[in-house]
């Protein structure tokens, strides 16, 4: 069907642009009016690789006309329907694999009570970093607790193409499988082998999800004394391990809370699945602190996660505060050595959360806001960069808003980075794309193009988890539904003593400064 | 041989000229009023929980979808239920439309006139039996989706029948290039139609069938169980269960389903009857009036279908905010369901009668006759929004927003709770959505002049203006899943209406020690203290033995002793004694507190005023 669509429309443009080839126009007035647009692409840096970023003038006025200049006198241009812009991709993609490294020139006309103005020239820098083909994603609606119509999806950057990795709409319309309790997040790929992913569908008969060497299985991994199964996963990135942390989340609602939802970890620890021998074990496990959001570094010799030396309390949640921690893996050995305290962010009254690290190690992007672990809702939330040579932990300004900045992840080859920001009007999360320079500065930060601008607009989702990817991810939704009721649950065997364990074996309560 | 005679003579009558065209009228005028008048309110809530946004986001969703063009167009043309009168008359003229083709296509020499209205009566059942399954239904395009498809399936069949590929005498050629044609028409069609690209080929399998030919049935037989099968393939996240009706209802909805066949079974009876050489008898004739008559009388009568009009008149009312009438149209029975109780509270809330009024329904209250739905669905919105409990109004809308479905009723109220809780930002998104729709867009514009105008929004919604002075003033951690009396009891400041509420709120919960210790602060707010605070009070002094308590607020004697009175009778009872005695002193203290204070829990019996 989305093929059928797909066809017709790009049949239906061709042969509108066949029918209506326009120019500049002759006759036009200059203005010195601010233009405003739908996303914001004005005076921004962009892949050489990316789809046209088409738009819509907001400006009043009738019809308009976008012309993109390079140095050279190349030039396309379109005419908006209805005020918006969209580019032949064709077009779009020649142009700026012509002149990857150079600037565009954009010149916007507005056809206003029957009179053409032109808005002040804005500029477009074609980087010569390319960005990683595909993003994968959840959506899902803000603030709610019960289950609606989530999904995973792979989104092509250079095309728009969307597929569907995974959804539970088909538990949704069942009751009989509990369609109200199916709930799915955080899809990773492993870093040197993108082929291998995994995620969590959690429904009845679902699990950890983990493709490896190109097969699925579904892994139950509420095991020994675990009191939840695994929610934030992470590959490691060469071998056949992943860690993740087993949250028991709750949400709360405040009255008049600006935050609008409040998510907090019951308890939450972090443990490691060895896909060889199948066997789940704890990595850190205390009765004192909360750890969550576990994330290599890029060569796998540290696993990053957030600490809080504080528990959950329904009165005193704003003082579950998180520090940044590491603790070192010894890959040989498959061991881990002592935790360290990489960043206290509670010695300054904040907390952060969803650290991530860039390919190079030199950096740790993450968000930072004044209490928590769940700061996708957080007006406070902003992002942050540490650089993990000086240490140093600086806003970056290019991506955050007065709005929550919940999530930023890096691009392979660590010169893009995508942040899910509220910015538009604090609930309904977007992506936004920025260059991140060899001096170590991000760029004015763009919102993910699609094929109809308006298309972020009439959304009534949220963008969640989002993350880079260099491959296709080789399964659909439809493949993971027959491996849910094809497969029964794998259920890993558990390594270590439930009551009493050592910290460097595996399976450990661990003390630590 | 008299009894065909006598069939004859009621076939003439109905065969006259005038007659049918008469009874036609007739039929058209009923279906008219009772859509138009009777089910006035549900016309209003069809137009509310329908949602159809003219964007590409909203049309790929639907269209991708099993029958999703059915689905897609059944969804636009249910947003004429905006315009009641003018919704009703093209049902009414469509059922009308489908008799007079059920007449043209399958009894031309009008021998069975009676059975050609069973289709149109039972797509007129569909409707009213619609009921409390109004709140998940609309995903499937309900109701104009089967009225489309309904056409459509005449248009099909009466072409296969008119189509002639060749001239003259049909060869086996052209039967089989006419037959291959449909087959492949059907079965391109069918994954955006449907149920309905099968249900013309069905009828034509069925016809073929009584001509001695019955390979076409043996391929629609197959072709009704393969297509949905394949259709799966495509639309991975749908059951095969689900398909095999599509765009009808879901079979989940059991009641909908069976009319749903019923009616499918009815046109094939048509071709039955087509092929038969003679008429119905007399017996049949009433018979099948009977029949029909029976089936709308009892769609439109039956307790569920009333209960359901009536809440849902309470509904519409509810969103007029006019309060006056929702309390004038709650039953009077004294014991009516929580959805009605939960409308009256507001209503009381709204119109400053709480104090006076809260207690007087007798407990408990009567579970809504659905099994379709929570009835909480229909009410919970409001309770929380005119209570003041934005962020849970706000939160529960989304949960139905994303269990029931996308409706217009829910970004409505996603609108009016970002203008209150002045998250214009947020406001502004949801409006230029309701600016994509039909009939809505007027509404949206004044939405958006509200956003640089908050007054002239107060001025127009007073009661919006009350619930904004009463939100909380600080943050406090709330639960939807927290009763919603409970939910009063975290007001901790003292002003305005809402101490009031928390007063009303421990005596709603019983919790007299919290009830006179806060009481005891604010006795001089009441120069008049209301009736079921001094029955509260009463009911502590005594229960306390101390009379010092009285002496908190001036306290009437006549009360006193009612109050008293009712104390020592429930004394003197036993557990035994106890139910005879909750209906006893109904009788005698209904619309007290105190009656309310002893009788009005699930325990009573065990209950001891201790």
């Amino acid at each position: 069907m989305n093929k059928i669509i797909k066809l017709t429309s790009t049949i239906l443009t061709a042969f509108y642009m066949i029918a209506c080839t326009s120019t500049v126009p002759a006759i036009f007035q200059e203005t010195n009016d601010s233009l405003i647009t739908y996303p914001d692409y004005q005076n921004i840096t962009i892949p050489s690789n990316i789809m046209p970023l088409n738009f819509e003038v907001l400006n009043k006025g009738e019809k308009c006309i976008a012309q993109l200049t390079a140095a050279n006198g190349e030039t396309i241009l379109s005419e908006g329907t209805n005020k918006t812009i969209q580019f032949s991709e064709k077009e779009w993609k020649k142009l700026l694999h012509n002149h990857a490294g150079e600037q565009l020139n954009v010149d916007v006309y507005l056809k206003d009570e029957s009179q053409w103005k032109h808005f002040p020239s804005y500029q477009l820098i074609i980087a010569k970093d390319s960005i990683d083909k595909y993003v994968t994603y959840r959506w899902i609606e803000p603030s709610y607790e019960s289950t609606g119509n989530i999904g995973i999806y792979q989104y092509d950057i250079e095309n728009g193409g969307l597929k569907t990795l995974a959804d539970n709409h088909l538990f949704k319309k069942d009751p009989s499988l509990g369609a109200y309790q199916t709930c799915m997040n955080c899809h990773n790929k492993q870093r040197n082998n993108p082929e291998n992913s995994v995620f969590q569908f959690r429904a009845q008969g679902g699990g950890m999800l983990v493709t490896y060497n190109g097969e699925t299985k579904v892994i139950s991994t509420k095991v020994g004394d675990m009191e939840m199964p695994a929610i934030y996963e992470r590959w490691h990135p060469s071998l056949p391990l992943i860690v993740f942390s087993n949250n028991t989340v709750r949400q709360m609602f405040g009255s008049r809370d600006p935050n609008k939802i409040e998510a907090f970890d019951w308890r939450s620890d972090i443990l490691q699945y060895d896909i060889v021998k199948n066997e789940i074990s704890y990595i850190i496990k205390t009765k004192g602190q909360s750890e969550t959001y576990p994330i290599w570094s890029a060569d796998g010799k540290y696993l990053y996660y957030c600490s809080s030396d504080t528990l959950f309390k329904i009165d005193k949640y704003k003082s579950m505060k998180y520090d940044l921690m590491r603790i070192p893996f010894d890959e040989q050995s498959m061991s881990w050595g002592a935790p360290e305290r990489i960043y206290n962010a509670s010695g300054n009254n904040k907390s952060v959360s969803k650290p991530q690290v860039s390919p190079d190690n030199q950096y740790i992007a993450m968000t930072i806001s004044e209490y928590g672990a769940y700061h996708y809702t957080h007006i406070d939330s902003d992002v942050y960069l540490l650089n993990l040579t000086t240490h140093e932990c600086k806003p970056i300004e290019a991506l955050n808003s007065p709005q929550a900045e919940g999530y930023v992840t890096w691009s392979s080859n660590g010169r893009w980075l995508m942040v899910g920001s509220r910015k538009e009007d604090g609930s309904y999360a977007r992506l936004y794309l920025s260059y991140f320079d060899t001096t170590g500065t991000a760029h004015k930060a763009f919102q993910l193009p699609h094929e109809d601008p308006l298309f972020d607009k009439n959304l009534l989702k949220n963008y969640n988890y989002p993350e880079f990817g260099t491959v296709d991810v080789k399964y659909t939704a439809s493949d993971i539904y027959k491996i849910l009721e094809d497969n029964a649950p794998v259920t890993p065997s558990f390594k270590g003593d439930v009551e009493k364990t050592d910290g460097n074996t595996g399976a450990s309560i661990i003390k630590y400064e | 041989m008299e009894q065909r005679t006598k069939s004859n003579y009621i076939n003439n009558i109905l065969v006259d000229k005038r007659l049918p065209w008469i009874i036609r009228a007739l039929f058209f005028g009923f279906c008219f009023i009772i859509l138009c008048v009777v089910y006035k309110d549900v016309l209003y809530q069809f137009f509310w929980r329908n949602y159809f946004i003219d964007n590409p986001v909203f049309a790929e969703e639907t269209v991708n979808q099993s029958a999703g063009w059915m689905k897609y167009i059944g969804r636009y043309l249910n947003q004429l239920f905006y315009h009641p009168w003018l919704v009703s008359l093209l049902i009414s003229v469509i059922l009308s439309s489908i008799q007079l083709m059920v007449q043209w296509l399958f009894d031309k020499q009008q021998k069975y006139v009676p059975l050609t209205y069973l289709p149109s009566v039972l797509l007129l059942m569909l409707f009213l039996s619609v009921n409390y399954s109004i709140f998940a239904v609309f995903e499937m395009g309900f109701y104009f989706a089967t009225l489309v498809g309904t056409l459509y399936t005449f248009i099909q069949y009466s072409l296969y029948h008119r189509i002639k590929i060749s001239k003259g005498e049909m060869t086996a050629k052209s039967y089989w290039m006419k037959a291959s044609l449909f087959l492949l028409v059907e079965i391109l069609l069918y994954p955006y139609i449907g149920i309905f690209a099968i249900l013309p080929m069905l009828m034509v399998a069925l016809d073929e069938v009584l001509q001695q030919q019955k390979w076409m049935l043996v391929i629609q037989i197959v072709l009704f169980f393969l297509l949905p099968y394949f259709c799966i393939q495509f639309n991975y996240n749908e059951r095969y269960w689900h398909v095999l009706f599509s765009p009808l209802s879901d079979p989940y909805f059991k009641d909908l389903l069976i009319i749903n066949v019923s009616f499918m079974l009815s046109l094939l009876l048509m071709i039955w009857m087509k092929h038969r050489t003679k008429g119905l008898p007399k017996i049949g004739t009433v018979v099948v009036i009977l029949a029909e008559v029976a089936i709308i009388s009892y769609g439109i009568m039956n307790k569920t279908s009333q209960q359901f009009r009536h809440e849902m008149k309470l509904a519409r009312l509810v969103d007029e905010k006019d309060w006056k009438s929702v309390l004038k149209n709650i039953s009077t029975n004294n014991q009516i369901t929580h959805t009605e109780n939960a409308f009256r509270v507001v209503a009381l809330a709204n119109t400053n009668q709480l104090k006076e009024h809260l207690f007087e329904m007798k407990m408990p209250f009567l579970p809504n006759p659905s099994d379709v739905s929570s009835d909480m669905i229909i009410y919970y919105n409001d309770l929380f929004l005119y209570g003041s409990f934005l962020s849970v109004a706000r939160q529960l809308n989304m949960e139905q927003w994303v269990t029931i479905g996308e409706n217009y009723r829910g970004l409505r109220y996603f609108i009016e709770l970002a203008i209150i809780m002045d998250d214009d930002e947020l406001a502004k998104r949801y409006i230029d959505i309701l600016k994509q729709t039909l009939f809505l867009r007027d509404a949206a514009d004044k939405y958006e002049a509200y956003l640089k105008n908050k007054k002239a929004f107060y001025a127009d919604y007073p009661d919006y203006a009350r619930v904004k002075i009463n939100f909380m003033k600080e943050d406090r951690i709330l639960s939807a899943h927290s009763f919603f009396a409970k939910n009063y009891l975290k007001f901790n400041y003292l002003d305005g209406d809402n101490i009031e509420r928390r007063l009303l709120a421990e005596l709603y919960m019983k919790n007299l020690d919290h009830f006179v210790k806060y009481f005891t602060l604010l006795a001089k707010r009441y120069p008049n203290v209301p009736q079921y605070m001094q029955e509260a009070l009463i009911l502590y002094a005594l229960m306390k033995n101390d009379p010092s308590y009285l002496k908190i607020a001036p306290i009437d004697q006549q009360l006193f002793y009612m109050v008293k009175s009712l104390v020592d009778e429930v004394s003197r009872c036993n557990k035994a004694q106890m139910e005879a005695a909750s209906e006893r002193l109904y009788k005698k203290y209904k619309n007290t507190y105190a009656y309310y204070y002893v009788f009005n829990t699930e325990d009573y019996i065990n209950y001891s005023l201790k």
